[in-house]
């Protein structure tokens, strides 16, 4: 059976840090600190799992240049696991002058306009040879080569083009979480092994590719290798919530994202809805209290979410009509004059009679103000 | 409250004058010019509220002072009396109407609103107080928000903005959201430094990396120019060897030489052989015996063994026989026994002559053995004549070979050998086919040729050698970077460095939030007071219009203290310096009504004394003024107007009004001479020479003297010295520059005590709204110098300002710490960069000096008694307006001779002269100085107002840590988009590879050439200092991006790059409306470049 296997990731981005953790626990730091070398671990053992013949990394070992080297220490280290088990490592996307450097990993090293050609002899034994994307591929072979999404097919009868992205690609074209390759042709991106921003939401890994040389098919399925995860959370509260009960909604959702992967989610909620206040002292809208509030009710134990951030979203407010100070009614009319003429929204904010709380807003830090000096 | 009775028994150059019956609508007093109305009014004001220090009466006239007065208040009629005398304090008595005493204390019963300073502005102006609108105009916009809930909720708006502030700047004590940001930053640069700290042996190791793999290029590049050259002499050996076989066939001669030559050596060598062969026969022929010696014919020893064998078979039949036909006996037997005998006898003659046939045939061998020897060696001989004759024939043909070629037959040689290593390859050249003349010629040189291809093989095996050992060199330095750091340590600083960005982020957050809060916080301030005082002007707006008969409009304020006026026929509001004087006064007046009238309603009335101003018989408008004031005084409010002007009475007197003659015989006040009392000198006081001590005497002529400060015996005065009082000037302040005092005063801020009045922010925006920028840093400090000063006694204003600069921010802050802190905090300062410009004569303070400071700040006195006290010492500020004049005397040297009113005059026609002129200077002189300080709109957003970083006096205008937005070519939409994905600094901006940043920002103009550029600009102006982020931009585009490269350009032809650069089309888009560089600057920039710093040390 002619059968290749080979998982397929982009730039490993090692020696990046992930951000948007602040003032966490040890175990939390710890994680995030070992982060991207934990995912790439991962990759290997998915890898060596998979019983690929080849790892095939689209993309750039590390962000920075000055990192290369200690990064290749490191993976020096990793990958002899992969020789002990006959996968070979391909890396493709480098620039020629960090030959060097990758040549101490034993790798394969596919520079631009190459490709990688692989193939099964009779017996099932697997080769693999660069060539120019130029020249035509021999029959029955695979073809990976690193591209666009909107470069011309390979000259090749079955071939699989990467895509360098951060992001993996989308899982439109697939069934059920498998990509299968149309006119034997498959274009993905797997995206990095791990998340680094709290812009970079959902799921990261690695794209496992199976091709099936006689039968001419291809298919790719995702699997995961981060181990920290990012996302963003919106809580719709009921009209009237008052401010006091927001930390027990955060904390029933973050027990509900709570899952049994050893992956830790990082969630910025975004509240929604209509909160009410009676500027006690003890109410607070600002973020940093809240967080502090929310991740004391986390801290004892890990439950598998970890708040990083929590905003209000442009159409969420807060309902100061049973307040009669004349300063907070002043100081809600210049918040909601501001919103309206900065054209936030104005036709929501004409609509609700609240104090809004959204992106841009001061209110939760001046309502906290006011509620010290009342 | 209603005045009814005024009684002064001396006040000045009054005594025994009494009032009564002061009607509780309009009085107008009536009387000549220095009738003492003006003391009247003084008395008044002093009665209420005690001596003030701007007083016009002298301290031997008011101390021996005494009156009373009757008042209609509330809770009845009420007398105050205050006298004064000679030593005590002045004292103040309230008493009821049955004389019962019923208050000594300061109980005036005047509204809590009405201070000192309110009743002289507002409600007994005379014609100092009817030009100042500062309190006036204070009042007007604060007023209505004097009581009820308006003051709690315009105080809780004040709180909290006082709390937003504080809670982003910090309190001095705890720091703020401000300082704990840049207390992050700092933690963040320190990992960032300890990173670069773990890459420093990395980057050592990574050049030396470089140096060998580039000295290993150079190797390898050797060894190919080597075998190259190896080649040459290869093909080079080639031909000639062609050449030698075809000029050896053409010839038909053999003609090598060398092969004779081995056949020579060849043959002579078997020559030898046999010699040595022919040799050993000759010595074995010899030792071997001759052959006629030992000749034993073979036949006759066959033929005697035949014989002996017949013998014996004859014997042996005849014993056969003999016993066959007879028997045996003894005879027989005998015979028998003779035959074997016989037998034996002959088997041993057979065995010895067998044992001779043995000897004979060895000596028959040898005798072969010598035969064939002999023939070997005549063998040999002839072998040898045989080679001899050939090695013969060799050495003729050789020495017929020699010398045989013909000059013409060898071609001429080429230049196709052109290796370096191929040293006769310029003779062959040079002499082309002369020294060829025969095949031995070119085998020498083949010969010469195959030796350098030795030379050059060994070079090769060298520099093989060489790199192989480089290489393991190369990798064990790659080991040694590889274990220098490792990955796990640049991830856990990485971590932490995120994580503290990540903090930042919220914390930053939550700054912008609190500078919004302040905005908005500061907007409910202005709703709230613009709430109530829209009253007062509302009301000041329809007096203001029967003033002017309807010119005037309407007045209303520009926050914080501006007024306008608005005029019926200008659509401009005009504003106070823009009017008359007289319609200034008709405004002080409708503002001080307005206010009395709104105010009293919830405050209640006081009555307003008048002190011959706002009604002239001069105004045109005067009948308007005065139906004013009794209208006013109609609705109850009780005026009591002084004038000097029988037409002001007359008008007055056509309205009703209670008007009175006003004649007071005035004695001219005798000055008491006062002994200077011994003041009780505390401990820590200084020499009397280090005490400022007031320039009095040139304007004596001017003005009264002063009197010696040491004379002054006030019952509230400190026996402290305070090197700086409330009411001293701004100017006062040490290090304090003309343009801030320029600032200051524009502003209103003159004193001291303007300045501790006001906050730093309040400062900041009067000055702003000046159209001067005073930074806020600057301002704190010249505000905690002046408050440190007057509070803290024998502080200097120098020591205060390092105190200051130190960190030492407030005088509870001093007062807490220890001595030793002190010294350490403030020495720890002058050692820095900064605090170096406060060493003295470059010294640190020393501890005795720290340990005086401590002490003085336990004997700090409050912000009130330093209002209300005064130094014994202390050096009474001269009159400002006065001052340029007095120094001016001081200089001519003949000040106490000259008459004033003509010194004066004299400067007036002079200062007439060239008035212009001096105008003029003088104008263009306070632009210089002020300029740099005035707020530019525009260029506030340009890199040209960025803070400058200065070092060494020399200024950087970019940093590491500098926001990216600062950097050159960074827009705020590119820094925005840079900011989403993690470059927030030029630090981040720089070590980004370019490509990566491309790819992030997938922005179609931002490709990889304009980030290398941008990076290129930022790399410049943080390592030049003085440069600009235009200057930086035109370096780059001129293809100049390292300091070095820089400094090492000549100023004429970097300009001549420069200059057609700028007059491009890319030059204009980065120089704008600017001046185009010059071969002065650009002759600035190489020297600017000689003294960069390098880029770690941004």
């Amino acid at each position: 059976m002619s059968v290749i296997r080979f998982l397929h990731t982009d730039a490993l981005r090692l020696g990046s840090p992930v951000a948007g953790l602040s003032e966490c626990p040890d175990w939390l730091r710890k994680t995030a600190a070992s982060a991207v070398r934990t995912a790439v671990t991962n990759v290997i053992e998915a890898a060596i799992a998979g019983r690929c013949q080849f790892l095939f990394i689209a993309g750039r070992l590390t962000e920075s240049e000055q990192d290369l080297e200690l990064a290749v220490a490191w993976l020096m280290t990793q990958t002899s696991s992969l020789r002990e088990h006959g996968i070979r490592l391909v890396i493709a996307g480098h620039p020629e002058s960090d030959q060097a450097i990758l040549s101490r990993l034993d790798a394969i090293v596919v520079n631009r306009e190459q490709r990688l050609d692989a193939w099964t002899d009779p017996t099932g034994n697997f080769h693999c040879a660069v060539n120019a994307q130029s020249a035509p591929a021999a029959m029955s072979s695979l073809t990976v080569e690193v591209g666009a999404i909107d470069t011309s097919r390979p000259i090749a009868d079955l071939a699989y083009v990467a895509i360098p992205s951060t992001m993996p690609s989308p899982a439109t074209n697939s069934f059920d979480g498998v990509a299968t390759a149309h006119d034997r042709l498959l274009r993905l991106s797997a995206g990095s092994p791990q998340a680094l921003t709290p812009l970079e939401r959902g799921h990261f890994g690695a794209q496992l590719v199976e091709v099936d040389l006689s039968r001419q098919t291809m298919t790719a399925r995702f699997c995961s290798t981060d181990v920290i995860r990012f996302t963003q959370e919106v809580v719709r509260c009921q009209p009237g919530l008052h401010v006091s009960q927001l930390c027990d909604v955060l904390r029933e959702r973050s027990r509900a994202l709570a899952t049994s992967e050893r992956c830790t989610t990082v969630v910025e909620w975004v509240v929604d809805g209509q909160l009410a206040m009676t500027l006690s002292e003890t109410e607070s809208l600002c973020e940093v209290d809240l967080l502090k509030e929310l991740r004391a009710s986390v801290h004892a134990g890990h439950s598998g979410a970890w708040p990083c951030r929590i905003r209000f979203s442009d159409s969420s407010f807060v309902d100061l009509s049973g307040y009669q100070s004349l300063v907070t009614h002043e100081f809600s009319a210049i918040v909601r004059d501001r919103f309206v003429k900065n054209g936030q929204r104005d036709s929501m904010i004409s609509a609700i009679s609240g104090l809004p709380l959204g992106n841009g807003s001061e209110a939760a830090v001046g309502l906290n103000v006011l509620s010290r000096v009342a | 409250m209603q005045l009814t009775d005024v009684r002064i028994d001396r006040f000045g150059p009054l005594a025994n004058t009494a009032v009564e019956n002061l009607s509780e609508k309009m009085t107008v007093f009536f009387g000549p010019v220095r009738s003492g109305k003006s003391a009247f009014v003084q008395f008044v004001r002093e009665l209420f509220h005690g001596y003030r220090r701007n007083t016009t009466l002298t301290s031997s006239e008011r101390t021996l002072g005494s009156g009373s007065a009757r008042v209609l208040t509330e809770n009845g009629p009420r007398t105050l009396r205050r006298w004064w005398t000679v030593a005590g304090p002045e004292n103040f008595s309230v008493s009821d109407e049955n004389e019962r005493l019923v208050g000594i204390r300061q109980d005036n019963h005047l509204p809590e609103w009405v201070s000192d300073d309110v009743f002289q502005e507002i409600f007994s102006p005379g014609r100092d107080e009817a030009d100042r609108f500062d309190l006036l105009t204070r009042l007007c916009i604060e007023s209505g928000v004097a009581g009820g809930t308006s003051v709690t909720e315009l105080s809780q708006a004040e709180a909290a903005l006082t709390q937003a502030v504080r809670d982003r700047d910090g309190n001095g004590i705890h720091g703020g959201v401000v300082h704990h940001i840049s207390e992050l930053r700092r933690r963040q640069g320190k990992l960032q430094g300890e990173i670069s700290q773990l890459r420093k042996p990395s980057s050592d190791l990574a050049a030396r990396v470089e140096q060998l793999l580039r000295e290993i290029e150079g190797l390898t590049v050797s060894i190919d120019r080597t075998d190259a050259n190896i080649r040459e002499i290869d093909a080079e050996i080639l031909r000639l060897e062609q050449l030698l076989i075809t000029l050896r066939q053409r010839h038909g001669l053999a003609l090598n030489r060398p092969q004779l030559e081995n056949e020579i050596v060849a043959v002579s060598a078997r020559l030898d052989a046999w010699r040595g062969i022919r040799t050993q026969i000759a010595r074995e022929v010899d030792s071997l015996p001759t052959a006629g010696q030992t000749v034993l014919h073979t036949d006759d020893s066959v033929r005697s063994i035949r014989a002996i064998i017949s013998r014996l078979e004859e014997r042996a039949q005849t014993l056969s026989d003999r016993q066959r036909i007879n028997g045996l006996n003894e005879t027989e037997s005998a015979q028998y026994s003779d035959v074997v005998r016989q037998l034996r006898g002959e088997v041993a003659a057979l065995c010895k002559y067998f044992g001779q046939h043995e000897q004979s045939a060895t000596r028959q061998a040898e005798c072969l053995q010598s035969l064939t020897a002999q023939r070997g060696l005549a063998d040999a001989t002839q072998m040898e004549r045989l080679l001899e004759e050939q090695l013969k024939t060799l050495r003729t043909e050789l020495a017929r070979a020699e010398n045989v070629l013909a000059e013409a037959a060898i071609p001429k040689f080429t230049d196709a050998c052109r290796f370096s290593g191929h040293h006769d390859s310029s003779t062959y050249l040079l002499t082309g086919t002369s020294e060829h003349r025969s095949v031995l010629e070119i085998e020498t040189r083949i010969q010469s040729l195959k030796a350098e291809r030795h030379t050059l093989l060994s070079e090769r095996a060298g520099l093989e050698d060489s790199v192989s050992g480089k290489r393991l060199l190369l990798d064990r330095l790659r080991q040694e970077l590889a274990g220098g750091s490792n990955l796990e340590q640049l991830d856990n600083l990485r971590a932490q460095i995120a994580e503290l960005d990540a903090e930042v982020s919220l914390l930053e957050d939550q700054r912008r939030q609190l500078d919004r809060t302040e905005l908005s916080l500061r907007e409910v301030i202005e709703r709230l007071k613009g709430r109530s005082h829209s009253r007062v002007f509302e009301l000041a707006s329809q007096y203001i219009q029967r003033l002017t008969e309807g010119e005037y409009q309407q007045i209303t304020a520009m926050l914080p203290d501006r007024l306008l006026l608005h005029q019926a026929r200008h659509a401009e509001p005009q504003t106070l310096a823009q009017l008359t004087h007289g319609v200034r006064d008709q405004v002080a007046l409708a503002l001080r009504l307005a206010l009395i009238q709104t105010r009293a309603p919830m405050q209640g009335r006081v009555p307003m004394i008048i002190d011959d101003v706002f009604v002239s018989p001069d105004d045109m408008r005067a009948i308007q003024s005065v139906k004013l004031l009794v209208e006013v005084a109609r609705e109850g409010q009780q005026i009591v107007l002084f004038t000097s002007s029988s037409k002001v009475r007359d008008l007055f007197a056509q309205h009703d009004a209670d008007v009175r003659f006003f004649s007071v015989p005035v004695e001219v006040p005798v000055p008491i001479p006062v002994a200077p009392a011994p003041a009780p000198l505390h401990a820590y006081i200084e020499p009397r020479s280090e005490v400022k001590l007031p320039v009095v005497e040139p304007i004596v002529y001017l003005q009264p003297p002063a009197p010696p400060v040491v004379a002054e015996s006030d019952a509230t005065a400190t026996n402290w010295l305070f090197y700086l009082e409330v009411d001293h000037g701004v100017e006062d302040l040490a290090g304090i520059t003309l343009g801030e005092l320029e600032a200051l005063r524009s502003a209103g801020i003159t004193t001291i005590d303007d300045m501790l009045t006001r906050t730093v922010p309040q400062i900041e925006s009067a000055t702003r709204l000046k159209g001067f920028r005073l930074p806020v840093d600057r301002i704190q400090a010249l505000r905690g110098q002046a408050e440190m000063t007057t509070r803290v006694p024998m502080l200097r204003r120098g020591d205060a300002a390092l105190l200051f600069a130190s960190g030492i921010h407030s005088v509870e802050e001093l007062s807490k710490l220890r001595p030793e802190t002190v010294y350490d905090r403030v020495s720890e300062f002058q050692r820095s960069e900064a605090g170096s410009r406060f060493r003295r004569g470059g010294r640190l303070i020393d501890r005795q000096q720290a340990i005086n400071w401590a002490r003085f700040g336990q004997f700090t006195r409050t912000l009130d008694d330093a209002r209300h006290t005064r130094s014994r010492f202390a050096v009474r500020p001269a009159p400002r307006s006065l001052a340029p004049v007095a120094a001016a005397a001081v200089t001519s040297g003949a000040v106490k001779t000259a008459d004033p009113a003509k010194r004066l005059r004299r400067r007036r026609v002079a200062e007439d002269l060239n008035t212009e002129d001096r105008r003029a200077r003088r104008e263009a002189r306070r632009q210089r100085q002020v300029s740099r300080l005035r707020t530019n709109p525009v260029d506030a957003a340009t890199d040209e107002s960025a803070p400058a970083e200065r070092i060494g006096g020399m200024r950087f205008f970019l940093s590491r840590t500098s926001e990216v937005e600062k950097a050159p070519s960074i827009g705020p939409r590119t820094a925005e988009m840079m900011e989403a994905i993690g470059i927030r600094t030029v630090e981040d901006l720089l070590s980004i590879a370019p490509d990566r940043l491309a790819e992030k920002l997938s922005h179609r103009r931002i490709t990889t050439s304009i980030i290398q550029q941008w990076q290129a600009q930022s790399r410049l102006m943080c390592q030049i200092p003085e440069l600009r982020g235009h200057d930086a931009q035109i370096l780059v585009a001129c293809h100049i991006i390292t300091p070095e490269s820089l400094a090492v350009q000549k100023p004429a032809e970097l300009f001549a790059v420069v200059e057609p650069f700028s007059r491009t089309k890319e030059g204009e888009r980065i120089i704008r409306t600017g001046r185009k560089p010059d071969l002065a600057e650009v002759t600035e920039w190489i020297q600017w470049a000689a003294n960069a710093r390098s880029l770690r040390a941004a």
